[in-house]
């Protein structure tokens, strides 16, 4: 075992490990806690791949900012502390839905498995540089990269325009509704 | 030299564990978290995919006939598109965080087992369904001034 597929075994078991804590910890803040870790290994797993840029989107965007909005949207739909039984479904829902996890992994991983079998890959790192990515990307991937500077422009307008309170409405709803009465 | 089979089963998990966590939770937001678990599979693939030399897979699994030639796409779409995933992820999470804070401005629970309806009202809408736990938890502000227990639940009445 090479030092950089040790590396990378470390940093998939610790996303792996961290993710399934991510969806069955009773606690809701260490869920959102458990992701962080999740995502920051991933960008481990990523900067062993050679991927360096994407390793820094990955922090700057899903661990920067991501978790910091998931973070602050528990906090303001006054999500409970401490240990919680309630934050699953049903127990039908519950076993429906393990079914559906198990079946997901073994599909994906046994389709994948039989497909790579047991070929190897060689990472180049100066594949991954900014430079390298931003050529590619300011150059044959310029129209699509305008589109999602399109799209995040929307997305910004769309939460805007969902979470704002119109100001005649305010008055009229829920008087007595502290988060409205507030903004 | 990386085996390719550790980023597969990598992303298999991460793909299982967000349906599970899609599917399992009552929690919008945490319902939220297990839709990020499967974007980031999908980019794990995608980071692994540019790793592979010219001609993908075909030319590792060959057999040996000749030497893989390292890839010299300057496109690299692999890492480009898993920069695209995260950027719509992130537009993503951000949209449906608004429409998850409008929902629990209106309603006082995110709880998804409890919203049955997404329309304001309508003749079959109910706001306090069986069990009544999120009528006493979630409404007291909601309520005129006096004991919560001594009212009766109130019923959310629709005009025709």
């Amino acid at each position: 075992m090479s030092g950089a597929e040790l590396l990378f075994a470390a940093f998939a078991l610790l996303a792996a490990a961290a993710a399934l804590l991510a969806v069955t910890s009773r606690h809701v803040v260490h869920a959102a806690l458990w992701l962080v870790v999740t995502l920051g290994s991933l960008a481990g797993v990523y900067l062993t791949l050679g991927a360096e840029l994407v390793a820094l989107m990955q922090l700057l965007v899903y661990v920067g900012a991501v978790v910091v909005l998931v973070l602050f949207a528990l906090m303001m739909t006054r999500a409970p502390i401490g240990l919680r039984n309630d934050l699953y479904a049903p127990r039908g829902q519950r076993l429906a839905a393990s079914v559906a996890g198990l079946a997901t992994a073994g599909l994906v991983g046994g389709v994948l498995l039989t497909a790579v079998s047991d070929a190897g890959t060689r990472p180049d790192a100066t594949r991954g540089t900014p430079q390298a990515v931003g050529q590619a990307v300011f150059g044959g991937w310029a129209l699509p990269f305008e589109l999602l500077s399109l799209l995040l422009l929307a997305a910004l307008v769309g939460a805007l325009v969902v979470s704002r309170v119109p100001a005649a409405a305010d008055a009229r709803t829920d008087p007595a509704d502290p988060m409205e009465a507030a903004s | 030299m990386i085996h390719l089979a550790g980023p597969v089963v990598l992303a298999a998990v991460l793909a299982g564990a967000g349906v599970y966590g899609l599917l399992a939770r009552r929690n919008a937001v945490l319902v939220l978290i297990g839709a990020e678990l499967m974007l980031n599979a999908a980019n794990v693939l995608a980071v692994t995919a540019s790793t592979l030399p010219a001609g993908g897979l075909a030319v590792l699994r060959g057999g040996g006939k000749a030497a893989p030639v390292a890839s010299t796409d300057p496109l690299l779409p692999g890492q480009v598109l898993a920069i695209v995933v995260i950027t719509i992820a992130a537009a993503e999470i951000g949209l449906a965080l608004a429409v998850v804070l409008l929902v629990f401005r209106r309603r006082s629970s995110i709880d998804l087992t409890q919203l049955r309806e997404l329309g304001e009202a309508s003749p079959t809408y109910e706001e306090h369904p069986d069990d009544g736990e999120l009528t006493a938890a979630g409404h007291e502000d909601l309520l005129p001034d006096g004991p919560v227990a001594a009212r009766p639940v109130p019923v959310v009445e629709v005009t025709p």
